[in-house]
């Protein structure tokens, strides 16, 4: 057997190539050797190896998010190729399901609101990409915790924008997130079980003390123009050194200015929410009420990290590239730690550090030799999540069956197979929808990302206008702002009228208002492109250059398809999260208020959409699924196309014995599938 | 092997029945041996177990006090805001001017203004106001509304399930420890109802039962290999017969506000939350122990003003109009109307004009069945910052629902690793001054 470290280290010069097979097959086997000879030290007997049916159907469902598709569950366990098993995970690994899955995990852990301003989409759009992209983990994080500036220009600024207004519970869910850590009642007072102290928290949050939520690019470019920045400008053109009549006179002389400043100055007024700006001069201050006697209520406050290390002084316009720095650096004793055991817990249903959002106060692992060996493993693999999580798949651990009882809440969870689960919401949503379609890992809605882009190409072209041309737009600007006021009172006043109608259950009104509210939209939309066009006091062939500038200064609400299980969408490509009531919110799936919110616990009205709901109906009575069922001529086929579809499995002696009597005819069959949905065995993953 | 041996789960039930059997903890009624001191027990006595029905209120995000239930129109203007304080049907009650409807229901409802916790983040402040302990790793505290059916599990109507959620998020404890039965029935859009509750029309009677047999059937096997050892297993059976059950309800339209008059419907007002709280009416009246309709969004650290503009307004309608509406249908006698939220926010506004988390003073409200209107609770000092007189937790607050209730706060229920825990938290005990 070759050696660990050594093999992994040569890795590191190899940057963002997939690792050769031989390295994740030693890593594997290296995590297997270390776990199974510390679990025969404490007395712990890891279970059996699985049969290729339970193996097809959980590798599909970890690795890339849904189950399996008849063919697929047929091609795999008919195999008799003796690596079959090694082959489908590196396969795995590389289709569109993985990053989907992966992109589903991010979106939970960093709660990401895609209707939250235009930061939301943008934000959504380049976790998006940088998980189809496979950018390394350090990196990621690196992106959204240095970014700067506007989402248009960089979009991983959402990170921060998605907790506008909120900077103290954004560092707090920051630590928590990416360090494991609670350090939440640290803002409030010194934290009652962990070692942080109020003061250690706010020296941390110091380092996003300058941190402002406006748009200073667009100030920027007033000034440039006008000659001064709308707003306030306290020592305008040196008037803090001027005497009380040169400033009265000055002022005077700015008035013109100032108006035409303040007047161009409102194409900006929605991109405050969007941007991020350092101000130099801005430093953290200690709350009115700090009560320690480490420090005074209402005093600056210095940077300075958690976990004892050393801060060397710190330039204030670097101040979140040095926190940025700090928090992913493989120094940090839990940055490479914590995502490590995240991704532990996703591959085997549970972490070794029991709570992977609470270090502090999760039990001991029973494993610590693990979490080391798994640091280096991440660290050599560069922060390459798909090679790390492939060489967790790699292990045998992943082929052993899972241990018959859940682990115990508050104790460390012994492994000696991977934890039974239930599909999570996205997953049991996905693999609904491939029963009824067949595979569609690669389909994409590309609404968001074309939303995406046109805000940003309107955007630089508003960036770019001189002059004239901005005069032009905030005049057009300001023109449907005010006839966007107008539309949404009416709309509003529709709408109530329609609440009403539904009210009264008067379907037909409900629908006629609908109607009235759709052309309302639209000739409104009609009214003011037409109309804003004429306000173009330029050039002919400028005019479609200043309209596209001009929508950058709207907000953005961003267009997708409705979830809808005839839309052939894996829920990734869908805006997050999930709209309550829908598939994937009623089982659980994230509802970004929280980091890791997403939960698979049982609920009634789970069971009615499993009973009664759109996806049953469609798989069983009218869909290509009722279809294939029909055609299949004899009950044998019939139990066989069920069992493989929906549980990825040939029918068992038993199952036959029990089942053939119950599929003599397609309708018969078609109540089986419809118990099967419902039954645990299909919840489950095994 | 002919001795019998017990399992580890079942020695475990075995041990904690032993031992509630030697404490005389799971027998029903009242008895004043259980309470650690006379005057709760005075306290349960006396509010009779008025409410049958609670209808628990959640401003999820943190509600601000001072604009709302403490108001301080004595306090700097960087505290106060452009907030104003109204006068109420009750003389010395004041309320923020946004609850303008509100103030004429002042005579039905107990305002503490003396809640305190240390819970300043969202997650476990919403944990601990609902389940009056702080959050742990090793086990999840059951909430309220689960506490309530297990210590009187009598189901007020068999067929609807006794605690239902409108518009909660995905961190409500639930039933936590307790047995799945227990945990809340999640309405995710009260508009809509209890969705799919009704089987196809082209299924007979004979096939939907029939895919009920078979789905026993396919799960033997499963069942016999994780049904002991995985708590979630043994939930999704459980769930599904309360599903099966619940499809046979004569109550479902319970949950169709389509049935509502205009009027009605008008009165309550036109946003999500106001559906919410009609649809617990209409759940109290056919049966329903205990309804939480969660109002998300008070996070206010901007702009704290605008956000009161247009949240408080809403808040204000529905909750008037419930009051009204129950006592209307003479239901305000036996159901108890909870506002609570996780914490309060600084009363000192910041530079954003918003205000921040803030657990050290709020206010909760409580009115109607068991509860002694026109009160006011406990005090802040005269800029809402601390408080001053009655500090109340989250636990006394509990057990004072439970004994509005005639539940025993003080009841010991033991979780699956014999810890004991009470619906009033370690230390809560009612607050007999707001209980009739």
């Amino acid at each position: 057997m070759k050696f660990f470290l050594p093999l992994l280290l040569t890795s590191l010069t190899a940057n963002a190539k997939p690792l050769s097979i031989e390295v994740v097959h030693n890593t594997a086997r290296e995590i297997d050797n270390a776990l199974v000879s510390a679990q025969i030290k404490q007395k712990i007997t890891p279970n059996p190896i699985v049969d290729d049916a339970t193996f097809v159907r959980r590798a599909f469902v970890n690795i890339i998010g849904r189950t399996p598709t008849l063919n697929e569950a047929k091609h795999f366990i008919d195999s008799k190729d003796p690596e079959k098993r090694f082959k489908i995970v590196d396969k795995l690994v590389q289709t569109p399901g993985f990053n989907s899955q992966l992109f589903n995990f991010w979106t939970d852990l960093l709660r990401v609101k895609t209707r939250n301003e235009t930061a939301g989409l943008g934000w959504h759009v380049w976790l998006k990409n940088a998980v189809n992209k496979n950018m390394p983990y350090d990196h990621m994080v690196n992106h959204m915790l240095s970014a700067q500036g506007h989402v248009a220009d960089n979009p991983a600024a959402g990170y921060y924008l998605r907790d506008r207004g909120m900077l103290l519970d954004n560092v707090s869910n920051t630590v928590q997130v990416f360090l494991g850590q609670q350090i939440g009642c640290a803002q409030c007072h010194d934290h009652p079980f962990d070692d942080t102290t109020q003061m250690e928290y706010f020296q941390l949050a110091a380092f996003l003390g300058g941190t402002e939520y406006r748009f200073q690019g667009g100030r920027d470019k007033i000034k440039e123009l006008v000659g001064v920045a709308p707003g306030k400008n306290k020592n305008m053109m040196g008037m803090a050194n001027m005497s009380r009549k040169e400033r009265r006179e000055m002022r005077q002389k700015m008035k013109g200015k100032l108006q035409k400043a303040r007047d161009l100055g409102s194409v900006f007024r929605y991109h405050n929410r969007n941007a991020l700006y350092d101000n130099p001069q801005k430093e953290l201050k200690l709350p009115k009420d700090y009560q320690y006697d480490d420090g005074k209520p209402g005093e600056n406050v210095k940077p300075g990290f958690l976990f004892g290390l050393e801060t060397k002084d710190i330039p204030p316009t670097q101040r979140r590239k040095y926190f940025a720095k700090w928090v992913t650096s493989p120094k940090n004793p839990y940055f490479t730690k914590v995502i490590a055991n995240r991704l532990w817990k996703q591959a085997f249903g549970y972490g070794l550090v029991a709570n992977p959002d609470d270090w502090s106060n999760s039990p001991d692992p029973l494993f610590p030799e693990i979490v080391d060996l798994l640091e280096k493993a991440m660290i050599a693999a560069d922060y390459d999540l798909k090679q790390y999580l492939r060489i967790l798949y790699q292990t045998k651990l992943f082929q052993r069956q899972v241990t018959s009882e859940s682990p115990a809440p508050g104790f460390s969870f012994h492994f000696a197979g991977p934890a039974l689960r239930r599909l999570s919401g996205p997953q049991l949503r996905d693999s609904l929808i491939t029963l009824l379609s067949g595979n569609i890992d690669h389909n994409t809605d590309e609404s968001l990302q074309k939303s995406w882009t046109k805000y940003v190409t309107s955007f630089k072209a508003l960036m770019k206008a001189d002059q004239q041309q901005l005069a032009a737009i905030d005049k057009a600007s300001d023109y449907s702002e005010v006839e966007r006021r107008k539309v949404q009172k009416e709309i509003s006043q529709l709408n109530t009228q329609m609440r009403k109608a539904k009210g009264e259950g008067d379907a037909a009104l409900v629908k006629k208002i609908q109607q009235q509210i759709r052309d309302t939209r639209r000739l409104a939309n009609q009214k003011t492109a037409k109309e804003g066009k004429n306000m173009m006091d330029m050039e002919a062939n400028q005019v479609p250059i200043a309209m596209m500038a001009q929508a950058a200064t709207r907000r953005r609400a961003p267009r997708s398809r409705p979830d809808h299980p005839e839309n052939h969408l894996r829920t990734s490509e869908l805006p997050t999260p999930a709209n309550s009531g829908s598939t994937v919110a009623q089982f659980g799936g994230t509802d970004a208020e929280s980091p890791s919110s997403a939960h698979t616990d049982a609920s009634v009205p789970q069971i009615l959409r499993l009973l009664n709901g759109q996806e049953t109906n469609l798989l069983t009575d009218r869909g290509r699924f009722a279809n294939h069922l029909r055609q299949q001529k004899t009950a044998k086929d019939r139990l066989q196309f069920l069992f493989l579809s929906i549980y990825a499995t040939y029918p068992s002696k038993t199952d036959q014995k029990q089942f053939l009597s119950e599929v003599q005819t397609p309708q018969d069959a078609a109540t089986l599938a419809r118990a099967m949905l419902t039954s645990n065995r299909f919840l489950f993953v095994q | 092997m002919t001795h019998l041996q017990l399992d580890p789960e079942s020695r475990r039930d075995f041990l904690s029945s032993t031992a509630r059997a030697a404490l005389g903890v799971s027998i029903g009624g009242a008895a004043a041996s259980w309470f650690n001191s006379a005057e709760a027990a005075e306290a349960i006595a006396k509010s009779n177990g008025k409410a049958k029905h609670v209808i628990y209120l959640y401003m999820a995000g943190g509600m601000t006090h001072i604009d709302t239930l403490d108001p301080k129109p004595e306090a700097p203007s960087e505290y106060r805001g452009p907030v104003k304080a109204i006068s109420t049907n009750v003389d010395g009650i004041q309320l923020g001017h946004h609850f303008e409807k509100t103030a004429k229901h002042a005579d039905k409802m107990a305002i503490i203004r003396s809640m305190n916790s240390t819970q300043g983040a969202h997650a476990q402040g919403n944990y601990h106001i609902h389940t009056a302990y702080t959050e742990r790793a090793s086990l999840t505290h059951p909430s309220l509304g689960s506490w309530a059916n297990k210590l009187d599990p009598a189901r007020l109507k068999s067929t609807l399930p006794p605690f239902v959620t409108v518009h909660a998020g995905n961190r409500h404890p639930g039933a936590g420890f307790f047995e799945p039965s227990l945990a809340p029935l999640p309405v995710g859009d009260a508009e809509k109802g209890l969705q799919f509750a009704k089987k196809k029309k082209n299924i007979s009677e004979k096939q939907f039962n029939r895919q009920i047999a078979l789905r026993a059937k396919l799960d033997t096997e499963f069942a016999a290999r994780f049904n002991k050892g995985q708590r979630n297993v043994r939930a999704y059976d459980e769930m599904f017969d309360a599903a099966v059950n619940l499809m046979k309800s004569k109550d479902l339209e319970a949950f169709d506000l389509s049935k509502e008059t205009k009027e009605t419907h008008l009165a309550y007002g036109t946003e999500k939350f106001s559906k919410g709280v009609l649809l617990a009416r209409r759940l109290v009246e056919n049966g329903v122990r205990f309804v939480e309709v969660q109002y998300r969004g008070f996070d206010w650290h901007s702009n704290n003003f605008t956000q009161a503009d247009e949240k408080l307004p809403v808040l204000d309608q529905a909750y008037a109009a419930l009051l009204t509406d129950l006592k209307q249908r003479g239901l305000l006698d036996s159901t108890l109307v909870v506002i609570a939220t996780e914490f309060g926010r600084t009363p000192l506004i910041d530079s954003d004009a918003g205000r921040n988390h803030f657990p050290k003073a709020f206010s909760f409200a409580l009115a109607g069945a068991g509860i002694k209107g026109g009160t006011v609770y406990g005090a802040t000092d005269k800029t809402a910052s601390n408080v001053i007189t009655d500090k109340t937790s989250a636990a006394d607050f509990n057990a004072t629902i439970a004994a509005a209730m005639g539940l025993n706060h003080d009841q010991v229920i033991y979780s699956p690793s014999r810890r004991p825990f009470k619906m009033g938290g370690k230390t809560g005990q009612p607050i007999k001054e707001v209980l009739t």
